[in-house]
């Protein structure tokens, strides 16, 4: 990546979120409105839109800090991810920030293909992308139940994500955060259907990720 | 020459090898050709296929658990009770003088949960008026249930009135007053008391699920009995604890509720106060839904992701739930006054009915209103024809019967239902 599409992505990303967040703010004090995609609940959806705008800058901060073809492809659909969520969120008032955010998730994707091919980082990345997708669910689901209960769900996301990141140094660290992560809140919230479900998967995917075999897995 | 041209091709070669190494991770070109010359493409080995098909049904799992995951998140599961649909239920004790009384008044009972009910404030006064656009049509053809609920809202106003530091005191209502106006509480200061069921106020909800076959100790049955006192006359409470009683009681619910969903209008009024998704719920902060249906966790779950039902399909779940609150009743209740008909006795055995409810809600009692046999019989009476159901109902009780109630010990927790604020019925 050139230093001037560093400096045009850093940009975008800063305007995104700044602009995000003056969306989020506007949700949060302005409450339901039609621009704002008549929410039922504005409150909880205004701070989700700020959240969202932070963290289009800290993917683009770990896009430049890592630099790597794989983090930028990370980073860079992360940051096309936020833009278009928020759009669920904050309605129209966030269409400024979705250009800009997935603009400059769209310059990162474009530096990391340039690096590597897409189809080998989709390969390399793939798994740990599901997971973090599943860690998603966990963590709206935490977020929602609230309590004790949703506490089990947000700390099973985060275990997740940092199974993730240690897999590579400690394996059975990695496997016994997974295991822990999931099966709590999968346990208490077994009516759900939903969290099982994800339970399931993050098993599934994520232990032959952290402990590869000689056959064909989905590293 | 000769030796400059050798090292020219030589330096070159080598650039050629620098710059394929160079290359991120050049793919190797099979030296394989097709059979007339041209390059064949490479070919994708036996393990990297099967790891990109493994990755590809990861992937559709994934993204088959992220659709039900929204699914689910846009049908409030795991949200229940959560939402501005039910900050009633939270903020009710938070209000001071006058407001304090309706914030406490909107979490009663009512038919349907149409909450039809309006309030005037004034420093010294709070007005109830009736709501007749939230009358549930043919499902209470003469606004019996209407009345009834507006009674309870009533006593919830009574019993909070003393803990607010206020002397409740009905007014008579003048023949001159508008026709809406259902009752006239003044307010003078008094110090401050919380009465018995006071706190229970905000713990009370209708509890459809199947009950427990402990019967109700005759001490409770009594205590319940003793609430029907003189500032409620002429309501008064008549139980149906014996087996014969019950059964009987029972088959005539069924019955009622068979011709409730045969009868089209009653069908159709009855399915317009249900609340099918999420949004439906935080939008109206009224009506029945899936929460308050007393199901299991999981079966709501799969009701709450699985499409919207049909009308004929609540019905069949309206019958079928009928069928097991019946049959897992510890007793039955009938509130009865003089004059079924008079809007001041409907009010009267509202208020002795939220009574009721709040003490079983405050002794861990399930409580459950069902009316589906007065309401056939004041929908037989709009539509000129005589009610095979006042008879049978005139043996268990008195002919003069209001609404009808079952208590038992719940298995399923009860949910709260979703509620209006209070400056969304104050005028």
């Amino acid at each position: 990546m050139t230093a001037s599409e560093t400096r045009t992505a850093n940009r975008l990303a800063v305007v995104a979120t700044l602009l995000g967040m003056a969306a989020g703010v506007a949700e949060l004090v302005v409450g339901t409105s039609s621009w704002i995609g008549n929410k039922n609940d504005p409150t909880t959806l205004g701070w989700v839109t700020i959240g969202l705008a932070l963290g289009l800058t800290a993917a683009a901060a770990v896009a430049d800090r890592i630099a790597t073809a794989d983090a930028r492809l990370a980073a860079g659909l992360a940051m096309v991810l936020a833009a278009l969520i928020g759009l669920t969120t904050a309605g129209r008032v966030w269409i400024p920030a979705a250009i800009a955010g997935a603009t400059a998730g769209a310059v990162h994707v474009m530096a990391a293909h340039r690096r590597r091919p897409i189809r080998q980082l989709v390969d390399n990345l793939g798994p740990a992308a599901l997971l973090a997708v599943l860690a998603c669910i966990y963590l709206t689901f935490g977020v929602v139940a609230g309590g004790g209960v949703g506490g089990l769900g947000v700390v099973g996301a985060v275990a997740v994500i940092v199974a993730l990141a240690i897999r590579r140094r400690w394996r059975l660290s990695a496997a016994a955060l997974l295991i822990g992560g999931a099966v709590p809140f999968a346990a208490v919230a077994v009516w759900t259907v939903v969290i099982p479900l994800t339970a399931v998967l993050i098993l599934a995917i994520g232990l032959p990720l952290v402990h590869p075999s000689r056959g064909p897995s989905m590293r | 020459m000769a030796k400059t041209q050798t090292q020219s091709t030589q330096t070159q070669s080598a650039e050629r090898e620098t710059a394929e190494r160079r290359k991120p991770h050049s793919r190797p070109v099979s030296d394989l050709s097709l059979a007339d010359g041209a390059p064949a493409r490479p070919v994708m080995g036996r393990r990297s296929f099967l790891r990109q098909a493994v990755f590809g049904i990861g992937a559709a799992f994934v993204l088959a658990d992220a659709a039900v995951a929204y699914r689910a998140y846009d049908q409030g599961v795991m949200a229940e009770g959560h939402g501005p649909a039910f900050d009633a239920w939270k903020v009710w004790r938070n209000r001071t003088g006058p407001e304090a009384l309706v914030g406490a008044a909107i979490l009663a009972a009512n038919a349907h949960n149409s909450q039809p009910w309006l309030f005037d404030l004034f420093p010294d006064r709070v007005d109830l008026r009736a709501d007749l656009t939230r009358s549930t049509g043919a499902n209470d053809a003469l606004n019996r249930e209407l009345f009834v609920s507006l009674g309870c809202a009533l006593e919830n106003m009574l019993i909070a009135a003393p803990a607010n530091g206020f002397r409740p005191e009905l007014l008579p209502i003048a023949s001159s007053q508008p026709d809406d106006l259902v009752a006239s509480v003044a307010l003078s200061s008094q110090p401050q008391f919380e009465p018995d069921l006071y706190q229970t106020i905000g713990n009370r909800h209708s509890n459809r699920s199947a009950y427990r076959s402990d019967p109700i100790p005759p001490s409770s049955i009594e205590a319940m009995r003793s609430l029907a006192d003189e500032s409620v006359a002429p309501a008064r409470l008549v139980w149906l604890v014996d087996d014969r009683a019950r059964t009987r009681f029972g088959q005539l619910l069924v019955e009622a509720t068979v011709a409730h969903i045969a009868d089209d209008d009653q069908s159709k009024a009855s399915f317009a106060w249900w609340r099918g998704d999420w949004n439906a719920i935080q939008r109206h902060k009224d009506g029945l839904n899936i929460d308050g249906v007393g199901l299991p966790p999981l079966v709501r779950t799969l009701g709450k992701i699985l499409p919207t039902t049909s009308r004929e399909s609540a019905d069949q779940t309206f019958l079928d739930r009928t069928r097991i609150q019946v049959r897992t009743a510890a007793a039955f209740g009938i509130v009865v006054v003089d004059d079924p008909t008079s809007r001041s006795q409907q009010l009267a055995g509202g208020r002795l009915l939220q009574r009721l409810h709040l003490w079983a809600a405050a002794h861990d009692l399930g409580f459950q209103h069902m009316n589906q046999v007065t309401e056939r019989i004041d929908r037989d009476q709009q539509l000129g024809r005589v009610s095979p159901f006042s008879s049978p109902l005139e043996e268990l009780a008195e002919p003069t019967a209001l609404a009808a109630f079952r208590v038992g010990t719940p298995t399923v927790r009860s949910a709260p239902s979703p509620r209006r604020a209070p400056s969304e019925v104050t005028r």
